[in-house]
This record gives structure tokens, sequence and C-alpha cells, in this order.
């Protein structure tokens, strides 16, 4: 996948967040960063799915959840 | 029994020759040593490793069993520990420099159960810095090696631990897996691993890659040795609705009458290299010949498991390493810094997202296990690439190593289900391939006495012996 991001946008964004960056740079951040917003695109895709989901903090929460007694 | 036999014996046989007192913990502890200075330089497959304390460790066994008290079957025995986990009598590197003087004050709580089962600490095993890769070529501590072909990785990142099985070099090891380390190295290494449920072995006292995926596992010989490790390591009994499975995954035979295996074809069987494919056909039509019902399933959520993956170990493993990514940051390597930097960029909101998506892919699965007993896919498309190399070809397109190596296994990190991987071929360069059984949640049981059926009706498991004639090999 191509970058969807530029160079300078990514390079501001670290700035604009503070985060340090010593081993990232140029097209790699770029695509670093154009990677991860194809994983969130995918997570809101799965999430729509069912927006009843909730952040499940553990085992014993996903086997007590609301969706799951629904689908038993 | 000479030194080089005991290293060939599995951990049950070798804890009914202790048992018996044929063999004693000395001679075992002496045999994996010898085998550790002759082959180890070859491999690297261990970072740490005292034999003074192994020695004093043995003897002490020795003596206790000589007295009549045997503490399990473990007792005896030589664990090699994955150097991210614990460990009071030797340093805890997690395979980097910035750990490479730490000692740890106290034993890991799965360390601590081993111990008092009798198990006898080995050494401290090489990997991937940090758990952050699944190739271990690690350039602090030196590149892990294939055994069957040293050119290439191990896998990872519990790599030493499964080098260090597949050579002898103990009687089973520990390794961890976020998104496959524990069950990928097994499959390139031609052994077995097992990721149990998540929740039924204790995470304290391992340095996280990312806390709410990370599990403990053995990487074992064969299958009895893994169900006899999760027997010790494991801190909940399995409560299987399928009554006739049990812990022992000896039943009454080795037949599959009656039990039901899904085959997801859907994103786990596309693409994969033909190698692969081909044995796990072949692997397919032998459970199908011991009775098991084969049912094509559709688990079309799983695709999102990369997704998921990615979003929420970017997310805590930057968050566990943010202090030292500020003080130290030149002591990481530089893959695993862009990572973690990486890492930092990644919104809240995203890794909530991912947390949500779990539940998701867990439902769905388990709607499908509501129907069959247990899943079974490739362990993962391909075979051990080369050290070094960064992409491969799979599906028509180039793609980066470790994106292809876990996508296979990640599933049941995201769904916390139990897995195994186990021998079922050679690939290209006489690579092992490994075919991974998973099931229900606690149902370790039920992956156990599958995988061991398939095992002893096949020999793909003890092809590994052949390894001693390419010890010699230079680095």
């Amino acid at each position: 996948m191509e970058p969807r991001i530029s160079v300078r946008t990514a390079q501001e964004l670290a700035k604009g967040l503070g985060i340090g960056l010593n081993a990232l740079e140029g097209n790699d951040l770029a695509q670093r960063l154009t990677d991860m917003l194809s994983f969130i695109g995918e997570l809101d895709d799965v999430v729509a799915r069912n927006p009843a989901s909730m952040m499940l903090v553990s085992m014993d929460d996903w086997e007590h959840h609301p969706l799951s007694e629904a689908q038993r | 029994m000479k030194p080089d036999d005991l290293c060939r014996r599995s951990g049950s046989e070798l804890a009914n020759l202790i048992a018996r007192h044929e063999v004693s913990p000395v001679e075992v502890a002496d045999a994996y040593l010898t085998k550790i200075h002759d082959v180890n330089p070859a491999v690297n497959a261990f970072i740490s490793v005292d034999s003074d304390l192994v020695g004093s460790a043995a003897r002490a066994a020795e003596v206790e069993i000589a007295r009549g008290h045997l503490r399990s079957p473990l007792h005896g025995l030589c664990v090699a520990v994955k150097d991210n986990i614990e460990t009071e009598q030797f340093t805890t590197t997690a395979g980097s420099k910035l750990l490479s003087e730490w000692r740890p004050t106290s034993d890991a709580p799965v360390i601590r159960r081993l111990k008092e089962a009798g198990a006898i600490i080995l050494g401290k095993t090489n990997m991937h810095e940090f758990a952050y890769g699944g190739t271990c070529t690690n350039r602090y501590f030196g590149a892990v090696r294939n055994p069957w072909d040293i050119d290439h990785v191990p896998g990872g990142s519990s790599g030493g631990s499964a080098v260090a099985v597949a050579l002898g070099m103990c009687s089973f090891a520990l390794g961890t897996d976020t998104a496959g380390s524990v069950r990928l190295p097994a499959a390139m290494c031609g052994v077995i691993g097992l990721k149990p449920t998540l929740g039924r072995v204790p995470i304290d006292g391992v340095i996280p890659l990312a806390w709410s995926l990370d599990h403990v596992g053995p990487i074992t010989s064969c299958v009895d040795d893994a169900a006899m490790v999760l027997k010790v390591i494991g801190s909940r009994s399995s409560h299987s609705v399928k009554g006739e499975f049990t812990d022992d995954p000896r039943g009454p035979s080795n037949r599959l009458d009656g039990v039901s295996l899904g085959i997801p074809k859907h994103y786990f069987y596309e693409p994969l290299w033909p190698d692969v494919e081909k044995a796990t056909t072949n692997a397919l039509e032998v459970l199908g010949n011991l009775g098991a019902k084969l049912v094509e399933v559709d688990w079309r959520s799983a695709q999102y498991s990369n997704s998921i993956t990615w979003t929420i170990i970017l997310a805590e493993a930057a968050t566990y390493h943010r202090r030292w990514l500020s003080t130290d940051d030149e002591a990481y390597e530089w893959a695993t810094r862009a990572n973690l930097e990486q890492g930092a960029f990644m919104p809240a909101t995203a890794y909530i997202q991912a947390q949500r998506a779990r539940s998701i892919l867990y439902h769905d699965v388990t709607h499908i296990l509501s129907q069959v007993d247990a899943l079974v896919t490739p362990a993962l498309p391909i075979t051990a690439p080369r050290i070094a190399q960064e992409t491969v070809e799979l599906g028509g397109k180039t793609r980066k190593v470790n994106p292809v190596f876990i996508r296979l296994a990640n599933p049941f990190n995201v769904t916390g289900l139990p897995a195994i991987s186990v021998p079922c071929g050679y690939g290209q360069h006489g690579l092992p391939i490994g075919l991974q059984i998973a099931s229900g949640r606690f149902d370790d049981a039920v992956v156990l006495r599958i995988a061991r059926a398939y095992t002893e009706a096949t020999d793909w498991d003890t092809e590994r012996w052949s390894l001693h004639l390419r010890e010699s090999r230079p680095t």
C-alpha cells in the first residue's frame, strides 16, 4: 500500500504529539502511519458489525458478556 | 545408557526411567550439558547456562529421589527457559542489551511451580529482542539458527527454546506466545509447541510484549510431554464440556471416531506455499483416516485478526517501554525501536476498538466450536526463511516476513483459545512444516488428544534425530 500520509505531515504529527523519533524517519514513518490507518479502518469495520460490543478486559468478561448470552 | 541416547529421549520417557531408578538426574543433566557444549555454538540457542547450578540441583534431586520422594514426573528433568521469564538464579535479559545484567529478585510463578515439581532450570534461551518479532535475528546475543538449515531462522520469538528441544539440549522448554511465538518456532524447528488457554498459565513475572495477548506455554518433543508440563504449570483444571476428553491425552485408543474437526478454508488456507498446502492436505487425510469427521467451516472475522493484533501490540509494547524509550533508546535494536516509536502514534480509541473487536472474533469462533470439536489449520503459510530475509513471495505478492509468520497463529491469541503446533511434513530445503490444532476455551485436553492421535499415526516428530548428521556444520 502506497503511503497516504506525506513525510512532512508525519513529521509534524510526531512533533505535535511530542514523540521523539530516532529510528523512524521519512518514507518509513509515512508508510507505518499509513499501515496504522489501514488497521484502524478495519477495526472500525468489524466493530460496526456489532455496535453493542464492549471493551472486555478479561476472558471472564467475555464469558458473561450480553452478546455471548444473546448468541447462546 | 549413553549420554547421547538420554538426549534423544522424550521428557516422559526420562521421567519413567528416573522413577524406576534406571537413570539418575545427574546423568540426565550431564548429558544435556555435554550436548549444549557440543552443539550450541552452531545454533546459539542459549544465552546463559550455569553448569554448577545445574549440577547442584541435579545432585539434590538424585538424593531426594533415592530416598523415595519423587515430587512429580518432572522431578529431575531439565528445562530450558525463554529469557523473558524471571529467574532469580539467572539473568533475565529478554534478549536485550538493556537488561543484559539484570537478575530478578524472585522467580516467576511458572518457574516456582516447575521448581516445586522438581524440575531443574538448565539455562535461559535466546530470543527475539523483547519478543518483538519472529526471526530471532538477535544482534546483541547473536542470531539463533534453525537446526534443519543453519542459514535459516528458527522462528520466534521463542526460537532458542524450540532449537534446544529440537537438538535434545533439554528435556523440555518454556516459551511465550503473544501472536504465535511458541507455535511458530515449534513449527519451523519440527517440535511440539502448545499455547494454552489464556488465563490457564500465569504470566506474572514475564517481561511483557503485550499483556492482554501474552501466554506462557511448553515446547516439547512429544505431545505427552506438553500435557505433562501443562499439568504442573497450569493453574486451572480443564472443565471440558466434551466429557470424553480428559487431561491425559492418552485415551483408550488413538482413534478419533466421533470427533469433528472444522476446516476454516477462508483466510487460514489462502494463500499457502504449495509444500505447506500439500503437507496440510495430507495431514487432514490422516486425521480423517483416524475416524475424525472433517467439516468445512467459515470463520470470516478471523481476517481482522492481524489488524487487532498489531494495534494491541503496538500500543501495549509502546506503553511498557515508554520510559526506557526516552532514557535508553540507543540500547534497543533498530527494528525494535522503530516499532516502539510507531506504537507511540497509536490512538487510544484504536486500541479500544481492537479490544472490542476481540469479543466479536471470540463469539464467532465460539459459535463455530459449538458445532465442531476443534479447528485444524496450517501453523504458518510458509517454511522458515533465510536469516536476514525481510520479505517472502506468497500468493503472488511480496510480503513482509513477520506479518506472514503470525497471520494464522494470532487468531488464537486474540480469542485466547488453546492451540498447538505439531510437525506434519517437510518443505523447501527440507525445512519442517507445522499443523495447528485449536479448540474451545479451557479445552486444552481436546487439543492434546487430537494432537497425540495425529503424531502417533505419523513419524514427523521423530525425524529430527537426523539433525545429528548436521551438527558439525560451521556457523
